[in-house]
């Protein structure tokens, strides 16, 4: 008989930040449980206090380079709170482009270059050649394509806010600068193309999946809960709405304003992960536990905002259901759906009478010792909440973001795969590969979910084949 | 910058201007662009890092001149060194590339080979702050010097 063993998985590949996957056997090689840790730490919340509340907008965007202008731009409304203003319409419209743009990049990049060799090339295929070089050799085309369309999303970023990554561009109270006429046109001249390579991301993923029905239920399915914010029409909305939480059966278990998060959702602290574990309070750790990002927004909407989004929507619900909704793969679906609707809201903004409009900020002196900002990043729900002296110095942060709204899923699809597909203690390189493979459908970025310094617990044990404790190292 | 559109030689300094000498290939373009903006065919930029959409920019480049810091002490503070492609990516994502990942991309995307040269100039400081030392400074002034002589000599005296 098998010895108990441990594999690990270390560095997980294709994700955003440095993450560990431990998969616990028993004697006869059967998966016990599995754990992925994010093993990275950062100190955001900790080092920002005491500074102007002012530069939280510039300082919270380097948590990340994928995702800035979703820091930025929830940082920016937490602003808006203190100072008590309503921001001027054309700001909002082109908050909300930039917003757009950030999408449009970060699903592109998801897709055609992180998830799509997997998709393309093959769970099982050459691990050599599983990966962005592999599909350029094999699918030249698409390749060059998903290059351009997250240029595209980047070019909206740069013109807005003079760069691609990083910009600086929203601030409290509204946006440094309008829109150019002149950027306005020469971008609505690229949306034909973006269009074009969008549905065929949209088209490749839904073929796959009615192709690979029996895998895409079988790898880390199971019934959730769901979470996205939502329009007053129940539309996932990306830059505002409300803060809806569905249960398996997609029924709105919540629905409330934003700021009021604390009063819905609590954060768990395992000894194992520097990343904490957000859940639904009325359903308790880890029942509570819901998905974000786009299978959590689709599955917790009832339509999308715009018309071709809301065809492709129509086409996903047919096929995700009993309990397929409930799949983990059903996340690369979902995110191009979101990419379609993302493009058609970027160019309803560009075309909006307002969005070239000169006046885009308020200024005002703080009027709340506390400011709540939420929007949607491309993963998900991302919160950013502080607390201010009388001087509008930072007191207090606390950021919830998307990976860690979703840390209870992705433990629960890594154990899922992993009891699937390893048996009887038998690791294929593929099987290895399906398990980092339920960690990428999530898309996180563990650069953004670990921003706590000081009280974060770091817990070491190491067990014997018995499972007993030998030594434990901890550090308070 | 100059013309990106129409350029067939792309000059390129990336780094961090607030890690102090990290930002000697931006403040290399800089003083370039006194000496070469004019110039019809060749492009400049300054930039954070390399990603990969710039590929996609870059296929219409004949010579390609990068410009970064390096920690590494060099003898006459700074080395010019032919770039060869490399066709393998970061595994943890797609966020910077190495000028040799570029160089790949730019062959497997587009079957584009353009001469490419990196080169590295010796930083001292890279902690917090803008502005370079006065060393790397001077290194960097060098730098700017020797590529506008290589361009004067290779490209603009032969009517490129």
């Amino acid at each position: 008989m098998a010895e108990p063993r441990k594999i690990t998985i270390n560095p997980v590949s294709r994700v955003e930040g440095h993450g560990k996957v431990v998969i616990h056997l028993d004697a006869s090689g059967e998966v016990e449980g599995a754990q992925f840790h994010v093993t990275q730490f950062r100190g955001y919340e900790r080092f920002c206090e005491g500074r102007p509340f002012e530069e939280m907008p510039v300082i919270t965007q380097r948590i990340c380079g994928i995702c800035p202008v979703s820091h930025q731009l929830a940082s920016a409304k937490a602003c808006d709170a203190i100072l008590g203003v309503k921001i001027p319409e054309t700001a909002k419209l082109l908050r909300d482009l930039e917003h757009m743009g950030q999408f449009i990049q970060s699903h592109a990049l998801h897709f055609f270059y992180l998830a799509s060799p997997d998709l393309l090339l093959g769970w099982d295929s050459d691990p050599a050649k599983r990966n962005v070089i592999g599909v350029i050799g094999a699918f030249p085309d698409l390749a060059r394509k998903g290059i351009r369309l997250r240029k595209f999303g980047q070019e909206i970023i740069k013109a807005l806010g003079g760069k691609r990554v990083h910009p600086a561009f929203a601030v409290p109270g509204g946006v440094m600068n309008p829109l150019a006429k002149e950027d306005r046109d020469s971008l609505l001249a690229g949306f034909e193309e973006a269009y074009e390579t969008a549905q065929i991301g949209l088209d490749f993923i839904k073929g796959w999946v009615e192709k690979n029905l029996t895998e895409v239920r079988r790898f880390a399915t199971y019934p959730s809960n769901y979470a996205g914010l939502m329009d007053e029409k129940g539309c996932p909305n990306m830059y505002d709405g409300k803060f809806r939480i569905a249960g398996p059966d997609r029924k709105v278990l919540a629905e409330f304003d934003p700021s009021r998060y604390l009063d819905f959702i609590g954060e768990h602290v395992e000894p194992w992960s520097y990343l904490k574990f957000p859940f639904f309070k009325a359903r308790g750790y880890p029942e509570g536990g819901y998905r974000v990002g786009p299978l959590g927004r689709l599955n917790a909407a009832e339509g999308m905002s715009t018309p071709k989004a809301d065809q492709a929507f129509r086409a996903y619900r047919n096929l995700a259901r009993d309990g397929l909704e409930g799949s983990t793969l059903m996340y690369h679906y979902t995110r191009m759906i979101e990419l379609l609707n993302c493009l058609e809201r970027a160019e309803v903004l560009f075309k909006d009478p307002g969005i070239c409009g000169k006046e885009i900020r308020i200024t005002a002196d703080p009027s709340n010792e506390e400011g709540v900002g939420v929007i949607e990043a491309p993963r998900g729900i991302l919160i950013h909440h502080y607390q201010v002296d009388q001087h509008g110095a930072i007191r207090k942060v606390n950021l919830i973001v998307a990976s860690g709204h979703n840390n209870i899923a992705m433990n629960r699809s890594v154990e899922l795969v992993a009891k699937e597909y390893i048996h009887r203690g038998e690791v294929k390189e593929g099987f290895l590969n399906r398990v980092e493979g339920a960690i990428r459908c999530y898309d996180p970025c563990l650069s953004c979910s670990t921003h706590a310094l000081g009280q974060m617990p770091l817990l070491v044990q190491i067990f014997d084949q018995e499972q007993r404790l030998v030594t434990e190292i901890k550090r308070d | 910058m100059s013309a990106e559109k129409t350029a067939s030689t792309w000059i390129i300094g990336y780094g961090n201007p607030h890690r102090r000498d990290d930002g000697i290939g931006p403040y290399v373009v800089e003083q370039l662009s006194r000496d070469l903006e004019s110039e019809t065919g060749i492009a400049l930029r300054a930039l954070h890092q390399l990603d990969p959409v710039l590929a996609e920019e870059l296929q219409g480049a004949e010579v390609l001149i990068l410009v970064d810091a390096t920690m590494e002490p060099l003898e006459r503070g700074l080395l010019w060194a032919r770039v060869q492609p490399e066709q393998q990516l970061s595994p943890c994502g797609m966020h910077h590339l190495k000028p040799s990942m570029l160089a790949g991309l730019l062959e497997s995307l587009y079957q584009r080979s353009p001469t490419m040269w990196l080169v590295s100039v010796q930083g001292d400081d890279f902690g917090f702050g803008e502005g370079l030392s006065l060393e790397a400074q001077e290194k960097a002034e060098r730098a700017s010097s020797e590529i506008v002589q290589f361009c004067l000599r290779e490209f603009i005296d032969k009517g490129h």
